[in-house]
């Protein structure tokens, strides 16, 4: 079992792209960490605008179209029409969601 | 049996599965086009939606994406020759250069209507086995269904690794690891929680799907964006040309469905074989079957060579459904989803699955095959315009991805805990997948680790501690020399190699 593969698999470490995925990464772990506390609308609104952004894309039309509207249609699928429950302080204190 | 299909078309044909499965072939169509998401991506990206859904519904919401995505993966690998899935790899051999002829459409067709006709065929192959199997596989005890799983976990090891057969089997281990966090059945003791309460429940199966395949697989886009290797040679999407297929080409399909379906189904039945090498075989074995002036066209846009791995594919994919629902035990990565989202549902497939859930087995059954029907009479003619959903930057569709990925997690425990943990082995997993670590037997380790450790347990208090269970059965004894023949013959490959 303990034998080598041949075939050697040679990473060309020239072609990776580490700064957009370290930006995503840190942006993916501030969502996470302020998702309960800010809500769910808003932080995933901010989330896709910010890697939007950091992936390099500056059309601010399309941006806000799939961040905000998006998420709002997204959520009414899923809360108004699948049932699914979404924690949402935020919403829930401005009184939209129940 | 005549019963089962008309409660399973009583539930498939309401209204409310029909509109889901349109939408599950859809979304998943789209979602396997896009070079390097599969269907094991579009299925885990579903998990979430179903939630909402009762277990018919969202299985069947499930077999539509599935097919949509063996669909749109076909798709991918004529238009752009980027197969999504490398059970899609064979169909670009010829598939491709047809696209490049200015046949993209006749192409796409005929790919279409071969899937559609091995998914026919397979679907009645289904039909007649699966009950039979059901009631062979009310004998099997807990020893056979441990050795069963071994077999399982070695030959998709063996399978679906390229040659790599190491990395399959460490990941493997790795998938059997994680399979043993949290609070043992047993004895309630914890295992590897490191004091942490949110691990003893152990980690969930969605997290662990949607990190390894949704939200690395988006990383490995972004990560891997500047290498000018992975640039898709793309031809005009808005030009696909005609979708009719001529008398001739209809003859040539015909000659090869048959035998693609029956030899793709065989191979699905495999545990471990499955799409990738069904379409290979078929791909070879045709073209040993037609004319030497035929044989000369194979790589240069022949209708057999697009028409046999393509009926080969989507058999094998009806096929491996069968020791799913039969033996409760997934022969391949996406069925382990599949298995994965029952048993969030709260169904143990297997051979009562027939008995007990009749609708569920039922539906399942002929939901699949509708979902061939929808995806033949809307997908085909709309897709000149789906096709343009390649066109779509990945700047938009990647942070989708992740937001998908992220949302089916925070729906399912709202717990920052559970974020962190999926995007740290979405991490790990972003850097196994670039020195080409296979993720499918991981997935699979990880569904059958605690089903496998039951099994253990329950022969070793049967047999009294002893591991003449291993030996006493002789059902038991044939399941595991195959598995001890796979891995030797693994061994000798490679030491042949050198």
């Amino acid at each position: 079992m303990i034998l080598p593969e041949k075939t050697k698999i040679e990473v060309n470490h020239k072609y990776l792209d580490y700064k957009s995925i370290i930006y995503l990464i840190l942006i993916s772990i501030i969502y996470g960490a302020v998702i309960l506390k800010i809500g769910y609308f808003l932080s995933t609104s901010l989330f896709l605008i910010a890697s939007y952004y950091f992936l390099g894309e500056r059309r601010w039309l399309w941006m806000f179209l799939l961040s905000f509207p998006f998420v709002a249609i997204f959520m009414f699928l899923l809360h108004g029409v699948l049932n699914i429950y979404l924690r949402d302080p935020l919403l829930k204190y401005l009184g939209i969601i129940g | 049996m005549i019963e089962g299909i008309l409660i399973g078309l009583n539930t498939a044909l309401s209204l409310q599965n029909i509109i889901i499965v349109m939408i599950g072939c859809f979304a998943g169509t789209i979602i396997g086009m896009l070079p390097g998401l599969g269907p094991m991506t579009a299925i885990a990206l579903m998990i979430p939606i179903t939630y909402g859904f009762d277990p018919a519904s969202g299985l069947i919401l499930m077999a539509g994406v599935y097919y949509g995505a063996v669909f749109g993966g076909s798709t991918s690998s004529i238009l752009l020759n980027a197969p999504g899935v490398p059970g899609t790899v064979a169909t670009a051999f010829d598939g491709y250069p047809m696209a490049q002829q200015g046949k993209a459409g006749k192409a796409l067709a005929i790919a279409a209507y071969s899937s559609f006709a091995g998914g026919t065929i397979s679907a009645i192959f289904l039909l007649i086995a699966a009950p039979s199997l059901s009631k062979i596989s009310l004998s099997f005890r807990s020893p056979d269904y441990f050795a069963l799983m071994m077999l399982g976990l070695t030959a998709v090891s063996a399978f679906s690794s390229k040659g790599q057969f190491l990395k399959a089997m460490m990941m493997v281990v790795l998938g059997l690891m994680l399979a043993s966090i949290g609070q043992d059945s047993l004895s309630d003791i914890s295992r590897f929680t490191f004091g942490n309460m949110n691990l003893s429940d152990g980690i969930s199966f969605v997290l662990i799907v949607m990190a390894t395949f949704a939200m690395s697989e988006a990383l490995t886009i972004i990560f891997r964006g500047k290498d000018p290797n992975r640039a898709a040679k793309q031809i005009s999407l808005t030009e696909l040309g005609s979708i009719k297929v001529n008398k001739e080409e209809t003859i040539k399909m015909a000659k090869t469905i048959p035998r693609s379906s029956i030899l793709g189904f065989l191979i699905g039945v495999l545990p471990g074989a499955g799409a990738t090498i069904a379409s290979f075989l078929a791909y070879g074995m045709e073209r040993n079957y037609v004319s030497d002036e035929e044989k000369e066209k194979f790589g240069k846009g022949s209708v057999h060579g697009l028409s046999a791995p393509e009926t080969a594919n989507n058999a094998a994919c009806s096929g491996s459904f069968v020791p799913l629902l039969t033996l409760g035990i997934p022969g391949s990565g996406t069925t382990a989803v599949m298995l994965g989202a029952l048993l969030g549902f709260g169904i143990q497939p297997g051979p009562r699955l027939y008995q007990t859930n009749p609708e569920i087995f039922w539906s399942v059954i002929m939901s699949m095959y509708i979902g061939m029907v929808v995806l033949l009479i809307l997908n085909l003619p709309l897709i000149p315009y789906i096709a343009r959903i390649l066109a779509v930057p990945r700047n938009f569709l990647i942070p989708l991805i992740l937001f998908f990925s992220i949302t089916g997690i925070y729906l399912m425990s709202f717990n920052n805990f559970d974020i962190y943990l999926m995007i740290g082995i979405a991490v790990v997993a972003t850097f196994l997948r670039l020195y080409e670590f296979p993720m499918p037997p991981l997935i699979l380790a990880f569904v059958l680790g605690k089903l496998i450790e039951e099994n253990l347990r329950r022969s070793l208090l049967i047999s009294d501690g002893s591991f003449s269970f291993l030996w006493d059965r002789p059902l038991t004894l044939i399941i595991l020399l195959i598995t001890i023949g796979i891995v030797g013959w693994q061994i000798y490959r490679s030491l042949i190699r050198k």
